[in-house]
């Protein structure tokens, strides 16, 4: 087995495969930052929005949390592949539109699914800021945007960080799913390799071994942030 | 919108692959709680070859995509020499639906044992050791002491990991097996009526999930008494 890794590895397909994984970090981190910003908005609106938008919010995240990744990013690709080749047709962009189209499907895609999961881990973090502090934060006289920056959003993120760290776990290897739909991330380079040498065996392997370092180097970046961020507060044992 | 005729097409198309996906998410959830309570049950051993063992596999498992390890078994396995001359492990390794259900119960079986683990960390020490006390024999305080109580407090996750499970069974899909997901996207294909298969499959997996939650809730509630 050693062997036949370090023939694919001479034949260039380490290269193919860490190119991959730029890709695989590039969606992931931009999927996760819409995830937060889709689980921040949800979780203000079902704490203390309106009800029937609070009912939707509820909505989502049921649905999105109890339908396959996969069918969500086929119904995002073909639902959109056409009107989109039209778009790019029309306007002489179809280069760009082939190779960046899948990127914007798995950005969204990853988007949706790990903000359906950011929603619960947000609203769990609001919720764990005592309510004493907001109303000392307005008895000192705090206006609603100090008493936002000030002492609930430093709060909500210290608590919502484990919560996070789960929750972008989830989104690295959910990247995974958008290869399916042409993104030459880690799992597309693999195939592709697989393909070439006529050795899946050692191709997925290192793929899964990438996938793992990628994930254990961003668990060490949490459990770092953690301790950092950790001074002054409250630990939630 | 959809036409009466296109609209059965897709049903039925669906159905057909609903039975399958059902068919594949409870045999990987069989092997799968078998897994998560042999890989648990290893992890309580204090300081052994097989705790190490199930923090070893459990961290792999956990840490790598499900769709690579599907593509590891399905593509990876067969093309072993020893894998090709034995029939029972080409049994195995040469169908798309059996390396589906092997993948999702080695990869579920991970989550759940950890899952497990919990609960059998929770069982209050006094209890077992009251049972020692009483002379129970080993078998007897795990049947009647340390499983229902450790069960008790590991349902709730169980049920998330159980949705995972039946959401996982849509990649059997990428290795050529006719399941919901892969009759759904065939029919993207064929007939433009995106939104409404994907509602119509949506709807279909929505189903499984709130049926098998409501089972375990159920069971859970009664375990409460």
């Amino acid at each position: 087995m050693l062997e036949t890794i370090l023939s694919v590895l001479g034949e260039g397909w380490g290269w193919t495969l860490l190119r991959g994984a730029g890709m695989t970090l590039l969606i992931s981190a931009l999927g996760m930052a819409l995830g937060i910003v889709i689980g921040i908005l949800g979780a203000s609106i079902k704490t203390s929005g309106p009800k029937f938008l609070g009912l939707l919010v509820s909505c989502y995240t049921t649905i999105v949390r109890s339908i396959p990744e996969l069918l969500i990013i086929y119904l995002l690709f073909f639902g959109s592949v056409q009107a989109i080749t039209d778009l790019a047709y029309a306007l002489n962009w179809e280069d760009a539109m082939t190779s960046w189209f899948p990127a914007l499907v798995g950005i969204l895609a990853i988007g949706l699914i790990a903000g359906s999961y950011a929603v619960e881990v947000f609203r769990g973090a609001l919720k764990a800021i005592p309510q004493g502090q907001i109303e000392a934060a307005r008895a000192i006289g705090m206006t609603s945007r100090q008493r936002l920056f000030r002492i609930v959003m430093p709060q909500m993120f210290w608590y919502a960080l484990p919560g996070t760290n789960n929750v972008w776990q989830n989104a690295l290897k959910d990247t995974a799913l958008i290869s399916l739909v042409g993104l030459v991330e880690i799992m597309r380079a693999a195939v592709l390799g697989a393909a070439a040498t006529r050795e899946p065996l050692a191709l997925y392997l290192m793929a899964g071994a990438l996938y793992f370092v990628i994930g254990a180097a961003s668990q060490g970046i949490f459990v770092v942030a953690e301790r950092h961020y950790g001074h002054g507060m409250r630990s939630h044992a | 919108m959809m036409d009466a005729a296109l609209f059965q097409h897709t049903v039925v198309n669906l159905f057909e692959g609903f039975g399958l996906s059902l068919y594949i998410g409870l045999s990987s959830i069989f092997l799968a709680s078998l897994i998560g309570l042999g890989l648990a049950l290893m992890r309580g051993t204090p300081n052994s070859m097989a705790a190490r063992f199930s923090f070893v596999y459990s961290t792999c498992f956990r840490g790598t995509p499900l769709l690579v390890q599907l593509f590891i078994l399905y593509y990876g396995i067969g093309t072993l020499g020893f894998v090709r001359d034995n029939p029972i492990l080409w049994w195995l390794f040469s169908d798309g639906g059996r390396c589906a259900i092997l993948a999702i119960g080695l990869n579920s079986g991970a989550y759940i044992s950890e899952v497990l683990r919990g609960g059998f960390q929770s069982v209050p020490k006094g209890q077992i050791e009251a049972a020692k006390a009483c002379g129970m024999p080993a078998l007897t305080r795990f049947r009647r002491i340390i499983f229902p109580l450790a069960i008790r407090q590991a349902l709730p996750a169980y049920s998330n990991e159980i949705v995972l499970a039946i959401k996982g069974t849509s990649l059997a899909s990428t290795i050529a097996v006719m399941e919901l997901t892969g009759h759904a996207k065939r029919l993207m294909n064929q007939n433009y009526a995106i939104i409404e298969t994907f509602i119509l499959a949506g709807a279909l997996y929505l189903m499984i999930n709130f049926f098998l939650l409501a089972c375990l809730h159920i069971l859970e509630r009664r375990l409460k008494h």
